[in-house]
């Protein structure tokens, strides 16, 4: 009974902040780019969205795509760690 | 075109949806798709900005973010499915609320 | 690439791997340690070569586009941290060598150690909101595997765990109230955002700043949400519990700093009773439940979040006295506390066992070890020539200034309530030994005892002549345009 009862406090309170939420945003709608600036790089939608967002990466956000790599190789090296078990000359070295 | 506000409360109501899962499910395998359903509400509010700024354009610095953060989403997954792993090799099951050794 | 700095550890840290298993057949096992303390010695001096021309006005990077466009920014308070980051992590390295030499994969933890390094440097110096979010990850998974890495008890794996499940909904969180800002703003470098949202009201920049504050609230461990505290840093082997308490932790205050002194103008959103309540709650759960614990480490856990909630002190006050203290004080707990921590692993690694009751007598056994433990914790309690003192007493006059008073009398109700448990640590350990097996313990390894003790004569040096990291923090705290 344990499990069920903290279940269904989640759903009460789960559906009640999607509500209070719902409510809030038809209250105030959303002042969406009220602060925004205009000169910004447009793509259109005509275009073919794949190579001309890949430009945009390549000129403009390298650096968060090197820093990507980083990311990729350092849970690579993590997961590493973890999974490593002891290899046989180390179980003689013991 | 379907209003913006739409796609934003989609998005909290998915934010919720992955508190609630990570918040209440059992089998830690679950905790990992709550996470990965959090990151994905605020990917979903990236491109819903990102497509109505302007009619007929995209600004492509939301699409970038979101690219780059699936990849990081992914390695966070990762990092936590070879943590179950080793839980499971010392507890024999994948409850997390069975995990209880440092509670004292 | 980056600045000199960050693309030599991140050059040092892919290649580790490959030096590891080189001289993984030699007798000298931790090569890769030494491979790592010169990597970090080389970054060390490129940032002192850019320090003199970052505090004059701030380098940019990358220079050639026009400047809202820069990625990172390296400005007086990004060198500060910088320089605090580093000096860690090469004591740390240091004292890994002799503590982790018996374990297994020993090239993939140095490894794991620079990208965690890499990570926070990045975050310090980012201008734009997406780059630090890309660094915060790095640093963020790199420790979630450091705090597990030995796998083969149950404790670290469970720590590890459950700070990766809560560490993750703090970085959701913080990139959904990111998409929430860019859907107000339209763009997110932080220099962009500051003139954008100069007058800016309304509730949707408090949803946004809301979530963006318990992105970084849960990694700065604020009371509500620190629960992956204690698990974390007593599970974690013990080096890794000093780095991680001494900068990883500060990492989400300079956050905070940044976030809310040069984007959202406090005034207008309110925050600084906020602030307030949540660092005097932080500062009394941390020193209260302190007193009811007998496990060393997480003893020293529980006065971690007494001192972050000093560190908000600073931020509830607002001014540039209060910001230059946090600044300070983020120094001065990183030298006490990962002294501390490290003495800990080092009675830890004589004599297997951290608990309360069964180190009494150690103190005659490692006499130095035990006075520069002593004199850490004399530190953490804030007393007149050690350094503690010096930063305690900058947010007291602070929140004086600012017209909260009431902090200033908390911060020393605070500092008086945890003498009780620190006095305790010390007198446990200089009792006369009760157990037999006290006889056989010997003092530190001299690779263990070289970082110790040159973190103590750092805390002795600038307690007594605080001067020029006073004057380095203040130069920091300026840099930040709202604080009053």
């Amino acid at each position: 009974m344990g499990a069920d009862k903290i279940e269904i406090t989640g759903v009460i309170l789960a559906v009640t902040a999607i509500l209070v939420v719902f409510i809030f945003i038809s209250q105030n709608s959303i002042p969406a780019f009220k602060y925004a600036n205009e000169n910004w790089i447009k793509i259109e939608v005509s275009k073919s969205l794949g190579p001309e967002t890949a430009n945009f990466i390549w000129n403009y956000r390298s650096l968060d795509l090197i820093t990507q790599a980083f990311v990729l190789f350092g849970a690579a090296t993590g997961c590493l760690a973890i999974l490593r078990e002891k290899r046989k000359e180390e179980k003689a070295n013991d | 075109m379907i209003r913006l506000e739409y796609f934003i409360a989609l998005a909290f109501a998915l934010y919720f949806v992955g508190l609630y899962c990570l918040a209440t499910k059992r089998n830690m395998i679950r905790l990992v798709l709550g996470i990965e359903i959090l990151i994905n509400a605020a990917n979903l509010n990236f491109i819903a900005f990102s497509a109505y700024r302007a009619e007929g354009f995209v600004d492509p610095l939301a699409h970038s973010t979101v690219i780059i953060s699936i990849a990081v989403a992914g390695c966070v997954s990762a990092a936590a499915l070879a943590l179950i792993v080793y839980a499971y090799k010392h507890y024999g099951t994948l409850d997390i609320r069975k995990l209880r050794q440092l509670r004292e | 690439m980056f600045s000199p700095p960050l693309d030599i550890i991140l050059l040092f840290a892919v290649t580790t791997p490959m030096v590891g298993w080189c001289t993984s057949k030699s007798r000298f096992k931790s090569f890769c340690g030494l491979y790592v303390i010169i990597g970090l010695s080389i970054s060390a001096y490129a940032l002192y070569s850019i320090l003199h021309e970052a505090l004059v006005s701030p380098v940019r990077i990358p220079v050639s586009i026009d400047y809202l466009r820069s990625s990172l920014k390296i400005d007086a308070l990004g060198v500060f941290m910088a320089a605090t980051i580093i000096a860690i992590g090469i004591f740390t390295a240091i004292y890994s060598l002799r503590f982790m030499a018996k374990d297994v994969g020993i090239s993939l933890y140095y490894t794991l150690l620079m990208f965690m390094i890499a990570g926070m440097i990045g975050v310090v110096f980012a201008n734009d909101f997406f780059t630090l979010f890309i660094f915060w990850e790095l640093m963020s998974i790199s420790s979630y595997i450091l705090v597990a890495f030995r796998k083969h008890n149950p404790e670290p794996v469970e720590a590890g765990l459950k700070y990766l499940v809560m560490g993750a909904v703090g970085s959701a969180s913080l990139l959904f109230g990111i998409s929430l800002i860019y859907g107000l703003a339209g763009t997110l470098n932080f220099e962009a955002l500051a003139s954008a949202l100069a007058g800016a009201k309304g509730s949707w920049l408090y949803l946004a700043s809301l979530l963006v504050f318990i992105g970084f609230g849960i990694k700065a461990a604020i009371v509500p949400l620190h629960a992956w505290l204690p698990d974390a840093y007593s599970a974690a082997p013990s080096s890794i519990s000093a780095i991680l308490s001494a900068v990883v932790t500060e990492t989400g205050i300079y956050a905070l700093c940044r976030i809310f002194f040069a984007i959202f103008n406090p005034a207008l959103v309110e925050w600084p009773i906020i602030f307030a309540i949540l660092s005097v709650i932080t500062m009394a759960f941390g020193n209260i439940v302190a007193l009811l614990q007998m496990d060393l480490k997480r003893l020293l856990a529980y006065s971690s979040l007494g001192h972050i909630g000093y560190m908000l002190v600073g931020l509830a006050a607002g001014n540039q006295l209060g910001l230059t203290g946090t600044i300070l004080h983020i120094f001065n707990h990183a030298l006490m506390k990962g002294v501390a921590f490290l003495c800990v692993g080092a009675i830890i690694y004589r004599l297997g066992a951290g608990r309360l009751d069964e180190i009494a007598g150690v103190g005659r056994k490692m006499p130095i070890t035990t006075v520069a433990f002593g004199i850490s914790l004399f530190a953490l309690t804030g007393m007149p020539p050690l350094n503690g003192f010096i930063s305690e007493l900058t947010l007291f006059m602070a929140s004086v200034q600012a017209g909260m008073a009431w902090l200033g009398i908390a911060i020393v109700l605070n500092s008086a309530l945890s003498a009780g448990y620190y006095l305790r640590v010390i007198r446990a350990l200089i009792q006369p030994a009760k157990s037999k097996e006290i006889k056989n313990v010997k003092e530190t390894p001299a690779l263990m005892l070289i970082p110790i003790c040159i973190m103590t004569i750092f805390i002795l040096l600038f307690g007594i002549w605080p001067d020029p990291i006073l004057e380095f923090a203040r130069k920091a705290a300026a840099v930040l345009p709202y604080a009053t």
